[in-house]
């Protein structure tokens, strides 16, 4: 049985165990002890498997497991080698045939650039592939990697190709894998451009020839441009590139067509390999001129990432350069999938506050598989539409807005778990479906909670999962929920999280100068952050009460002596939960504001 | 560790394959095929206890879990059931089975468990799964 985890996002949790209990009884596991082999295969990434394997075990029924690996050195060059065939008697090109026609020459180029990848991501310049690939085996290992590679590795000269890899510096795997399907790209360009340069130019006067430049065809946007054109039907209103003379465009778009549908990263309307969609989807997302090209702009069309769009994403553009929040959510569920193929564990803060908005993705552990080191993808946000709408499952994620936030969607069951905490003005539940508290893989912890002024759960009907761990700290509540609302126990001071945001988003104003230090101007500060808002105003008057922040002329200093007797650090605001050090600041804060009215 | 031979050695094969006696669309073929210059995966056996009448194969995305059961399917000469196309609930498995492969054929039997008369397979074992000859015999 393939596909269970498509089957278990379509019909949820409930329908999803009723199935594997009938596959109990079908195997004749139900019946009791046997010396039988198994008779039924279920094929299923991570997520549902977990859900199967409590299944077995709630019902004491043995289980075998086994785990797909990432394929070792010898595999991994049989897959490359496979690839090339099937491309070869796909399209008959020459190039597709290197690897039998050049054998010595493409096995360097093959393990040269191999042997790249696996310094890069060891971060071992020395590193070699004999005796390193298992510590780099979920990358190099990895079949969609290995395709992206397979198919720059057809050149019409491997040592040519080889000499030109020499000069190459990649800092991460993700700018190597950007690198390598570069020269996919860049291969496509240089055959359409070599082809169609000529026959256009017969067509135009001599004294207009200036006016096309061979080098500005077809070139990697507009690739990606015309891929998803095709693949998503949408339709291209002002297709590149733009500087083409009139006359010429009818005989370009008609080649660039046919050169199009016949791209490696595409079969028909689909894309082959999720490495080539997600490059190709993260480049047109993050590009004006995309936006300008295609009738709508392309994340509308944003379904299902995979695990390097993220990735590719955060290549694509710089530090400062925010992305859209109705991408969010793919963000997201890019990076999780990419860390769950290095079972990785993942945290991930979303904040949504009008002037002070980013999302935080981090990989908490590392795995034995891959030498990597804790990471962090930071990525402002920006067009805040005031109510964000998250359709699909939460897992291990921290959502804080001064909006509304919508979970799940009317057509599919909705799973929240485990480490779920969303703060927001209002939320709204469509779901008619929701789990709970569910545990995934072994790190698995449960923790739901769900904190507004007002919570709506109109169409909700079914509710189940670890519900002792479900937590609702909301003004007003369905009926149907009141069992799960808390209150906060007597004698405690209350915080509302949203102290905690302002006293984030205060700190993290602060910026280190030359001269002054961790400094903010009062006007930058007043603009950005306080916008007249009192709460802020009262949290920053007690921060330069406490003397964690000073004023000097027209600027606020951060006085590191005073943030030390406060008793926390810049640190204990880089998270999405108050440290305790800053929940005691905090409640200090509404002591000093209640005992001054 | 195991290779991908070593694990079909370990599950019984059909001597052909079962007959459909009613479409089930895409849900259920008995006719995949592994894809042209399949190269098998490696696997890691997390536990594999007497008497599992399940097996489970998990994998992370994108690792090659269809391309697997494809290829598994063929070697075996089960059916393949695409959940993404199926329905999915209570009694939807043997449902589905019962349906595709008929309530009185060879496959299943009816109390809708998987069962097979004695019959020599691929590499000339017998093997059943029936509930009353719950055995596996060389």
């Amino acid at each position: 049985v393939d596909s269970l985890d498509e089957a278990l996002f379509r019909v949820g949790v409930e329908n999803f165990l009723a199935f594997i209990e009938n596959t109990q009884n079908v195997s004749g596991g139900r019946a009791g002890a046997s010396n039988r082999e198994p008779s039924v295969i279920l094929m299923s990434r991570t997520e549902a498997a977990e859900l199967i394997r409590l299944s077995f075990t709630d019902a004491e029924i043995p289980l075998a497991i086994v785990r797909l690996s990432f394929f070792d050195r010898t595999n991994s060059q049989r897959y490359i080698s496979s690839y090339l065939d099937r491309r070869f008697g796909e399209t008959g090109d020459a190039v597709y045939n290197v690897h039998r026609a050049s054998p010595q020459p493409f096995a360097r180029l093959r393990d040269d650039r191999l042997t790249q990848m696996i310094q890069v991501i060891s971060r071992n310049p020395s590193a070699s592939l004999a005796d390193d690939w298992e510590k780099t085996r979920a990358f190099v290992g990895y079949a969609p990697v290995l395709t992206a590679l397979a198919e720059s590795l057809a050149v019409a000269n491997p040592a040519a190709e080889r000499a030109n890899l020499a000069s190459a510096k990649s800092e991460s795997e993700r700018v190597l894998l950007a690198e390598i399907i570069d020269r996919i790209v860049t291969r496509e360009h240089l055959k359409f451009s070599g082809q169609i340069y000529p026959v256009l130019t017969t067509n135009l006067p001599a004294s207009s020839l200036d006016s096309v430049e061979p080098d500005s065809l077809y070139l990697v946007l507009e690739q990606a441009i015309r891929l998803l054109s095709h693949v998503d039907k949408n339709a291209l209103v002002s297709p590149p590139p733009t500087k083409l003379p009139r006359e010429l465009r009818e005989h370009y778009e008609g080649s660039a067509y046919q050169f199009m549908t016949n791209h490696p990263f595409i079969q028909g309307r689909h894309f082959t390999n999720t490495v080539f969609e997600d490059y190709t989807r993260a480049l047109t997302v993050t590009s004006m001129e995309s936006a300008a090209a295609l009738q709508s702009r392309p994340e509308r069309y944003l379904e299902q990432v995979g695990p390097f769009f993220t990735e590719f994403l955060r290549s694509f553009l710089t530090e400062a350069e925010a992305i859209p929040e109705a991408l969010a959510e793919y963000v997201i569920r890019s990076w999780n999938q990419s860390r769950e193929v290095l079972r990785q564990k993942t945290q991930v803060t979303l904040q949504l506050i009008s002037g002070n908005s980013w999302l935080t993705l981090k990989a908490l552990d590392s795995d034995e598989l891959l030498a990597t080191e804790e990471r962090t993808l930071d990525f402002p946000v920006s067009d805040l539409s005031g109510a964000l709408h998250l359709k699909g499952n939460l897992r291990n994620i921290t959502v804080i807005s001064d909006g509304g936030i919508i979970l799940g969607s009317t057509k599919e069951p909705l799973m929240l778990g485990p480490n779920v905490l969303v703060a927001a003005s209002e939320i709204d539940v469509q779901s008619e479906q929701v789990t709970v508290g569910w545990r995934y893989g072994e790190y698995g912890e449960s923790g739901v909670v769900l904190a507004s002024e007002s919570l709506a759960a109109d169409k909700l009907s079914h509710l189940d999962g670890d519900l002792a761990s479900f937590g609702l700290f909301c003004g007003s509540v369905p009926p149907r929920l009141q069992p799960y609302k808390r209150t906060l126990s007597s004698g405690a001071v209350h915080i509302p999280f949203a102290d905690y945001i302002d006293l984030r988003a205060i700190l993290t104003n602060f910026r280190s100068t030359i001269h002054m230090g961790l400094s903010t101007s009062k006007v930058r500060l007043a603009n950005q952050v306080i916008k007249n808002s009192p709460q802020r105003q009262i949290v920053l008057n007690y921060l330069i009460t406490c003397g964690v922040v000073s004023e000097s002329g027209t600027w606020y200093r951060l006085e590191p002596a005073g943030l030390s007797s406060a008793g926390f650090s810049l640190n204990d605001l880089k998270d999405g939960e108050p440290s305790h050090e800053v929940l005691h600041f905090l409640a200090a804060c509404r002591n000093s504001w209640s005992g001054s009215q | 560790m195991m290779n991908f031979n070593q694990l079909t050695k370990r599950l019984p094969s059909l001597q052909e394959q079962p007959e459909i006696v009613m479409n089930q669309d895409k849900a259920l073929t008995t006719t995949p095929a592994r894809l042209q210059g399949f190269v098998a995966p490696t696997l890691d056996v997390v536990d594999w206890p007497d008497g599992a009448t399940v097996l489970l194969v998990e994998a992370a995305g994108a690792v090659g879990k269809t391309t697997a059961a494809e290829a598994l399917a063929e070697e075996l000469n089960w059916p393949l059931v695409l959940a993404q196309y199926a329905r999915v609930g209570s009694y939807t498995l043997s449902g589905l089975i019962q349906d595709a492969l008929g309530f009185n054929g060879s496959y299943i039997d009816s109390t809708g468990r998987i069962y097979k008369p004695l019959r020599a397979g691929k590499r000339g074992w017998l093997w059943t799964l029936s509930m009353r000859h719950c055995s596996v015999s060389a």
